[in-house]
């Protein structure tokens, strides 16, 4: 036996140790890694949902009062123009706050700058006492639909341009307000597509079948 | 007692290195042996994350499908705060204009009275200007009146400035009806800055 076997024996072992290091147990260790790794991510994903699904049984058990207030929302900018309701709500607050309805002009209602509603303009006029007015005032800020008072002028009844020659309350004043109300309807008025629509998308494919169509 | 050997030294050196070839040999053997069980600790243990990953997985799947079935009152309460962003909106610079009649009745002179008045929100819908810096305002209110004496006037604008939100009270022109007669018709009015602003007018719950 030749004096360099030992050397030689272990520089065998060397190599073989190298070669199961590298080639068996560094790929298994990291394999090991990966797969500790994805579970790691998984762990965490499922603290996620958890916390996901817990949101959501709160969201699940508040859907009541959620539905509600859509209702209530929707109630205050309607799917639609609506004018009818929108004339029987006037009524019914210048009854309630004793003052003469006297009239309603309804503009052409008027896509918002951001598109997602449109404004219905109106001018209104109506005769009573001053706390009637106020009243009247009162009622249109608490009604169901919303509404906004951009101006009002208050001057003696029958005294403003326009309504002369008019019966007179007797406490004489007159009271002549532009308001806005609002639907989501984006193509809402007279020779609009007829139903709701929302949002600008919407607005310019109604408009773009309003043209085609008439 | 000593001991001879009486092997030839050539014979003694190749049982030498034979024994040392033999020792490397174990060595190495006990190195494989070492390495191979750590091979096999790492199959174990891939095999056990995989086990525990395929578990996991599966509790993350059956999550998934609870969220998804309870996502539509994630979408409810999304589409809740769209609305009331969009009614925030509508009503963004709203004035309660029923306050201010109310204002102006506590505040009138007991010698004086309006003729007129008029009133209107300048900032335009769903441009709020609450939040910002300081100093904006939202609108007017100008009233025509009369009054029993010129201090009475002076009297009506300081009151005018003490109301929450109305600002720059002034008067654009005040003059004696007839000569002598010490009353005087006025046209005033203020300017109505975010304070007068209604709570869902700032961005507040309706």
């Amino acid at each position: 036996m030749s004096r360099r076997a030992p050397i030689l024996a272990g520089v065998a072992v060397l190599v073989l140790a190298g070669l199961a290091v590298f080639l068996l147990l560094l790929p298994k260790v990291r394999d090991v890694g990966e797969a500790r790794a994805q579970l790691d991510e998984a762990e965490a994903q499922e603290q996620a949902l958890r916390n996901q699904l817990a949101a959501l049984q709160e969201a699940r058990e508040e859907a009541p009062r959620v539905r509600q207030a859509i209702a209530r929302l929707d109630m205050q900018v309607p799917p639609t123009a609506d004018l009818p309701g929108m004339i029987r709500l006037l009524a019914a607050a210048a009854d309630r706050a004793a003052v003469d309805f006297f009239s309603v002009q309804p503009g052409t209602p008027a896509s918002s700058e951001g598109g997602s509603f449109s404004v219905v303009p109106a001018q209104i006029q109506v005769m009573g006492g001053y706390f009637s007015l106020d009243e009247f005032l009162f009622r249109l800020e608490t009604l169901p639909r919303a509404v906004k008072v951009t101006s009002l002028q208050i001057g003696p009844g029958g005294g403003t341009e326009g309504t002369e020659g008019t019966t007179q309350t007797p406490s004489g004043l007159s009271m002549q307000l532009s308001v806005e109300f609002y639907t989501t309807d984006t193509s809402a008025g007279p020779g609009s597509v007829p139903g709701p629509s929302e949002g600008a998308a919407a607005a310019a494919a109604a408009g773009a079948t309003a043209s085609a169509g008439g | 007692m000593s001991q001879v050997n009486l092997l030839p030294p050539e014979i003694r050196e190749r049982q030498r290195t034979r024994r040392l070839t033999s020792v490397v040999a174990l060595a190495g053997v006990v190195v494989l042996a070492g390495i191979a069980f750590l091979y096999g600790v790492q199959v174990l243990t891939l095999s056990q994350v995989h086990q525990d990953l395929e578990a996991q997985e599966a509790v993350n799947r059956a999550l998934q499908a609870e969220v998804a079935s309870l996502q539509r009152f994630a979408d409810l309460r999304a589409e809740l705060e769209e609305k009331q962003a969009l009614v925030g909106e509508v009503f963004a610079n709203e004035v309660s204009w029923s306050g201010a009649l109310l204002d102006v009745s506590r505040l009138i002179p007991d010698d004086a009275y309006l003729t007129g008045m008029t009133a209107q929100i300048t900032a335009a819908t769903g441009q709020p200007e609450v939040g910002e810096a300081g100093g904006q305002l939202v609108g007017t209110i100008s009233f025509d009146g009369v009054v029993a004496d010129i201090r009475t006037l002076a009297d009506w604008l300081t009151r005018l400035e003490g109301v929450r939100g109305w600002e720059n009270a002034w008067t654009t022109n005040a003059t004696e009806t007839a000569p002598f007669s010490g009353h005087y018709t006025f046209s005033s009015g203020v300017d109505l800055s975010v304070e007068a602003v209604t709570r869902r007018g700032a961005g507040g719950t309706p």
